[in-house]
């Protein structure tokens, strides 16, 4: 009876230890019976990572250290939260300064059948500096940025030739639409405005509005054209030519809907035009300048989890970024990253840190459709 | 019906079947009956009314309430009177000119009394005041708010504590529920027979996001509903109790939360939160939703003690245990509020031997650092017989000072310490004659950096402020030889002191608390 029970006893045990000899992520792969990983890779489903740190809960300052023998190629999966700030927009306004967009298009027009966006960011090399000018595209552009009322000057010139048109003729129509971005943290674009359209000119496959090219002293717009009236000479950079222009306002908010504020983001534009192409006075009032430097592309804030890899000496050498990383299900802040470093032998950190909010079981929004949170690294195929 | 549901409506019934038997009120509501004076009648209309009705649960929660009403206040007064007068002025400022409400409303004040003295403000017992019709009227609607299918799984304590109080602060109570109701019937079409609260709350704030704006706002003491709505701008904390009111009448469990002083930065912070599956789930109302706003940004900010509004006295509240009648802070001074601390951060009980010449003092205080003064955080009692004071539930990787409040001063009982992020206590027992060397960078880590040509003044913590060294920097830092070693510093200049923050030294570099 005795040894039965000692053998019944043995035989427990021997399954316990062969069961729990997988733990972690691998674990979580061979329990994923409704195939639910649609990060990992098959061919790394039944690999030893190299490392991990996975389903930490809030408050957590994990490290562990891997050492590579020799120089090694990785495969990298990280799950973590992106700045809340950053997820209450679309991906495609990441990274995109305070700029002035004007786009055309032609539907009878066999050299510009298609819609022609002219995308003009503020670049400047450092945020102290109000001017910026640059030509792009064959157009010409230059803003300066009056700090006392915190307002953007932008001269546009298009010459005809940057449209593919040799000139327009007086009384005809393009479609057309000019719409500002605003740029607030130095990361994104948060508010955008639109002269005609309910939705992002730049992103839509047709424009509803439209600018004819006129020489009467008219200035009465229709509902669905602005006016571009014609002038004898350039109209560049010099406000007093200006001044006899009808001015229009930039007012359909097409970006930052529910928090759209007013008086961090307004604009309006004169237009003028002559057979050397089409002048354009965007005048922008903007609480703050917003541009983004490669210091904020990769600033570790962009995700409110930290994931990171650093060598011996403290120097990172990789970190999670919302430049890289993919949407996972779930609240639009579930971000992964997947992707491969090579790193020569050495030892190495791999850190995660998480947050107050949203971690593994503790979500504050929906949970992402991975089977972990967190970081795990292989050895790449 | 859940089988849960049936079974506790059974035994309120069965309850209130023996209740109507014996007659008598609870004891709770004697005492605030006691308190009624003139209006007592009004009172005993509402318990006369619910127990004509028969319904056992509408009857116990007019009892919580009325049984709670015995220390709710509401300012009154000339002052209150006059401010009326003033306010009906200020609510017809033209949109463009709202952002110079305080301008407008310091001038409406000086235009229109002496020395702009609007007049004195009383704090009345609402229980003296308050008609059975409103009573009623707003329990009837909150049964109507718990009825809604994101609402009707709160349990019976749950309801009474998140959706039926009549006020959520010291306001003049006022119709509320019922209105919201009606403006705001739209929510039920809306969710689709949805029973997720979190979904209509994010629907709610979409409307607020719209209609409410924070800003400054004059208001002189808690606004109620009507005066809110009237404006629909106001500052933060004001923001989060328009957000109550809205979210509670249609149902949402809504609460109101708040740091007085950061842990380590200045200022402090309110915010609503969506208790969600018991958890709270923190947001600004009108300007951010549950689950897309972080507290304390990525690390920037900590969080000493956080405090969430209750209607309920509560029984640890520094009010209630202060038996001996000692003088306490202001900010710490109400019993409407419960330490939720451990809801939000990871949190430590503080252990403090008490100093022997220190025998008269029950109540003890932890003060954070907060523009430029000691500011008491929170509490802990030194039984008669015991060496030592324990504060409970404390942030973690903060400084404080242990200490004992006297007319408006702290008075140190120890050095300061910092609970770490794993709630180790670490006293900075400064070493006076010490070659630490220390480099200074700037005045706070969110702050100025040090510029040439500035005067600075360095001030060393030792039982208080004493300056160390007045000097002008010749470049983008200040270096000093030989400073205390394990001291708290502070690099004080003119320019921009708001922002200033103290610090210890590590490695020579400033470590920012």
């Amino acid at each position: 009876m005795v040894v039965k029970t000692k053998i019944l006893l043995c035989g427990i045990i021997f399954l316990h230890v062969s069961c729990s000899s997988r733990q972690g992520i691998r674990r979580l792969l061979e329990d994923d019976r409704n195939g639910n990983n649609h990060l990992i890779k098959k061919q790394y489903v039944n690999d030893e990572p190299v490392a991990e740190i996975i389903n930490l809960p809030a408050y957590t300052d994990k490290d562990t250290t891997f050492r590579l023998i020799k120089p090694t190629k990785l495969q990298l999966y990280a799950v973590s939260e992106l700045n809340p700030d950053l997820a209450t927009v679309p991906r495609r306004y990441f990274f995109k300064n305070d700029d002035v967009e004007i786009n055309f298009g032609c539907n009878s027009c066999n050299k510009m059948s298609v819609k022609r966006s002219f995308v003009y960011p503020w670049i400047d090399s450092t945020t102290s500096k109000d001017t910026s000018q640059y030509k792009k595209e064959g157009t010409n552009y230059f803003c300066f940025y009056n700090k006392s009322n915190h307002c953007y000057y932008a001269f546009i010139t298009i010459p005809w030739k940057a449209l593919n048109f040799q000139k327009v003729q007086q009384g005809s129509t393009l479609n057309f639409d000019i719409a500002v971005g605003d740029n607030d943290d130095n990361m994104k674009q948060k508010a955008k405005i639109a002269w005609y359209s309910n939705e992002d000119p730049l992103y839509s496959p047709k424009l509803k509005g439209g600018i004819s090219f006129d020489n009467t002293k008219s200035t009465q717009n229709n509902s669905s054209a602005i006016r571009s009236m014609y002038s004898n000479r350039p109209l560049l950079t010099d406000t007093a030519q200006w001044k006899k222009r009808k001015s229009t306002g930039i007012n359909h908010v097409v970006l930052g809907g529910t928090n759209f504020d007013r008086a961090d983001l307004s604009a309006s534009f004169q237009t003028a035009w002559n057979d050397e192409g089409i002048y354009f006075l965007v005048k922008v009032a903007d609480s703050k300048k917003g541009q983004v430097f490669s210091r904020n592309l990769l600033r570790s804030s962009t995700f409110a989890d930290q994931c990171q890899i650093v060598n011996t000496k403290g120097d990172m050498l990789w970190e999670i970024n919302a430049f890289y990383s993919h949407y996972v299900g779930g609240a639009l802040k579930n971000q992964a990253v997947d992707t491969t470093l090579l790193l020569p032998a050495g030892t190495y950190h791999l850190k995660y840190k998480t947050d107050e909010s949203h971690n593994w079981a503790n979500w504050d929004d929906r949970p992402p459709n991975t089977i972990f949170y967190g970081v795990v690294l292989y050895k790449a195929k | 019906m859940s089988p849960k549901r049936s079974i506790y409506l059974f035994f309120m019934t069965v309850t209130f079947c023996l209740q109507l038997s014996c007659n008598y009120e609870p004891i709770e509501v004697t005492t605030t009956l006691s308190l009624s004076g003139d209006n007592r009648s009004e009172i005993e209309k509402v318990i006369k009314y619910f127990k004509g009705e028969g319904n056992a649960t509408k009857l116990k929660a007019a009892y919580y309430l009325i049984a709670k009403m015995k220390d709710q206040y509401h300012p009154s007064g000339t002052g209150v009177k006059n401010y009326d007068a003033l306010f009906r002025k200020l609510v017809h400022t033209k949109e463009e000119d709202k952002k110079n409400y305080v301008k407008i409303w310091d001038s409406l004040k000086t235009n229109n009394f002496p020395r702009g003295n609007i007049g004195r403000i009383e704090y009345s017992l609402d229980v003296k005041t308050t008609k059975a019709r409103f009573l009623i009227n707003h329990i009837n609607a909150a049964f109507i708010a718990w009825q809604q299918p994101w609402t009707k799984d709160l349990t019976f304590d749950e309801f009474c504590e998140w959706i039926l109080p009549y006020k959520l602060a010291d306001e003049r109570p006022n119709d509320w529920m019922d209105q919201i109701q009606h403006s705001h019937h739209w929510l039920i079409d809306s969710m689709k027979g949805n029973s997720d609260a979190y979904k209509a709350c994010l629907l709610l704030n979409e409307e607020l996001k719209q209609n409410f704006k924070i800003r400054s706002f004059p208001f002189p003491f808690d606004p109620n509903f009507a005066e809110l709505d009237s404006v629909r701008s106001a500052k933060c904390v004001h923001a989060t109790q328009y957000t109550a009111y809205l979210m509670r009448a249609m149902g949402v469990p809504i609460v109101m939360d708040f740091t007085q002083y950061w842990g380590n930065l200045n200022g402090g912070h309110q915010w609503n939160a969506l208790i969600y599956h018991h958890k709270p789930i923190p947001f600004v109302g009108s300007e951010s939703d549950p689950g897309k706003t972080k507290i304390e940004l990525a690390f920037q900010r900590r969080r000493a003690k956080v405090f969430r509004r209750t209607f309920t006295a509560q029984s640890s509240s520094l009010p209630v245990i202060n038996y001996g009648d000692e003088d306490v802070p202001v900010n710490l001074n109400s019993s409407h509020i419960a330490d939720v601390t451990d809801d939000y951060v990871p949190v430590s009980d503080v252990t403090i031997r008490k100093s022997k010449q220190l025998k008269d003092a029950n109540i003890y205080y932890l003060f954070v650092f907060n523009k430029h003064v000691w500011r008491p955080i929170f509490w802990g009692v030194a039984p008669t017989n015991s060496n030592s004071i324990v504060f409970r539930k404390m942030g973690r990787n903060i400084l404080y000072l242990p200490g004992r409040f006297n007319k408006g001063k702290t008075i140190p009982i120890s050095a300061p310490f910092i609970l770490d992020t794993d709630g180790k206590i670490c006293f900075l027992n400064t070493t006076p004659k010490s070659n630490t060397k220390l480099q200074i960078d700037k005045k706070s880590p969110l702050g100025p950096s040090i510029t040439k040509g500035k005067s600075y003044e360095l001030f060393l913590w030792n039982n208080k402020w004493t300056s160390l060294a007045k000097v002008t920097a010749t470049g983008n830092h200040l270096n000093f030889d030989a400073v205390a070693k394990n001291g708290l510093y502070w690099i004080h200049s003119s320019d921009k002191a708001t922002n200033e923050r103290i610090f210890t030294i590590k490695n020579g570099k400033q470590v920012w608390w």
